[in-house]
């Protein structure tokens, strides 16, 4: 098991730390063994389809951002670290949210601008449907 | 009203996900009806505005349109990687959000969604960048 203060790796069922000396709850010490047990345990949502989406929909940087931010939540996650897991998992929202909202942004934007602007592009959006 | 009463039976989440499912058929209509090549409403990729290169994600708004339309090989031919991602974005979020999923289901989404999948991921975006640039056509 890993101490949760300082990242050690600790015997398992150990009641200090040998590193830093904190004290491991009751509760780390049952929960760790389900991690080892099951190696397919879930960790923290990491956002990873939602970056590829945002990817290949709009805006590729904060894509790309978003799934190394999701890599980082599997890694945290297989090396034990569930609270750095759910930090990077809350990063990887936070990206993958402000891609999304920009996106959403400029693709409004753009549609505005076209509305106001190019009233022949209107005529040819409904020469296109095909009824 | 018919739609009022259901709306209010429906919990909250059910009601969000009733908009979103309303938000995603409307959406499906437009992109089925207009070809974004011959319509000027479609935003076209601010990076290949600028700089003249194919993001991953051009032409994933053409691929729609034809894939809507049944021309799978069309959709491929105007951006193959939005339609392989299309089966494997679906089934990641059915996983994601799926609340109790079986040993199976956790080892499946350890393989396909795990930490050596996302290098993958981002290895076949890049590569796929790169080539359709050079190569051209897809």
């Amino acid at each position: 098991m890993y101490c949760p203060n300082c990242g050690t790796q600790n015997e398992d069922g150990a009641k200090f730390c040998s590193n830093c000396g904190k004290q491991f709850s009751q509760t780390n010490a049952q929960s760790e063994p389900s991690y080892n047990t099951n190696s397919a345990q879930r960790p923290p949502k990491t956002w990873l389809v939602e970056s590829i989406l945002v990817t290949i929909l709009c805006c590729l940087p904060f894509g790309i951002v978003g799934i190394i931010n999701a890599a980082r939540v599997e890694s945290a996650f297989i090396r034990g670290d569930i609270n750095q897991s759910q930090q990077y998992s809350n990063d990887a929202a936070k990206w993958t949210k402000i891609g999304f909202f920009v996106g959403l942004a400029v693709i409004i934007i753009y549609i505005i601008f076209i509305a106001l602007g190019v009233v022949g592009g209107a005529a040819r959006t409904f020469d296109n449907l095909d009824l | 009203m018919a739609l009022q009463e259901l709306l209010i039976t429906l919990t909250y989440k059910r009601t969000s996900l009733f908009l979103l499912a309303i938000v995603i058929v409307v959406i499906a209509v437009i992109y089925a009806l207009f070809n974004p090549e011959d319509c000027k409403f479609f935003p076209p990729c601010p990076i290949y505005h600028f700089t003249g290169f194919k993001c991953p994600g051009c032409g994933s708004q053409r691929a729609i349109h034809y894939l809507l339309n049944g021309d799978i090989i069309g959709a491929f031919s105007k951006n193959a990687l939005a339609v392989i991602a299309i089966p494997y974005i679906i089934l990641g979020l059915w996983l994601d959000y799926k609340k109790n999923l079986s040993l199976t289901l956790l080892r499946w989404r350890k393989t396909l969604y795990g930490r050596n999948a996302i290098w993958v991921v981002l290895s076949i975006i890049i590569v796929f960048t790169i080539a359709r640039n050079i190569l051209g056509g897809f």
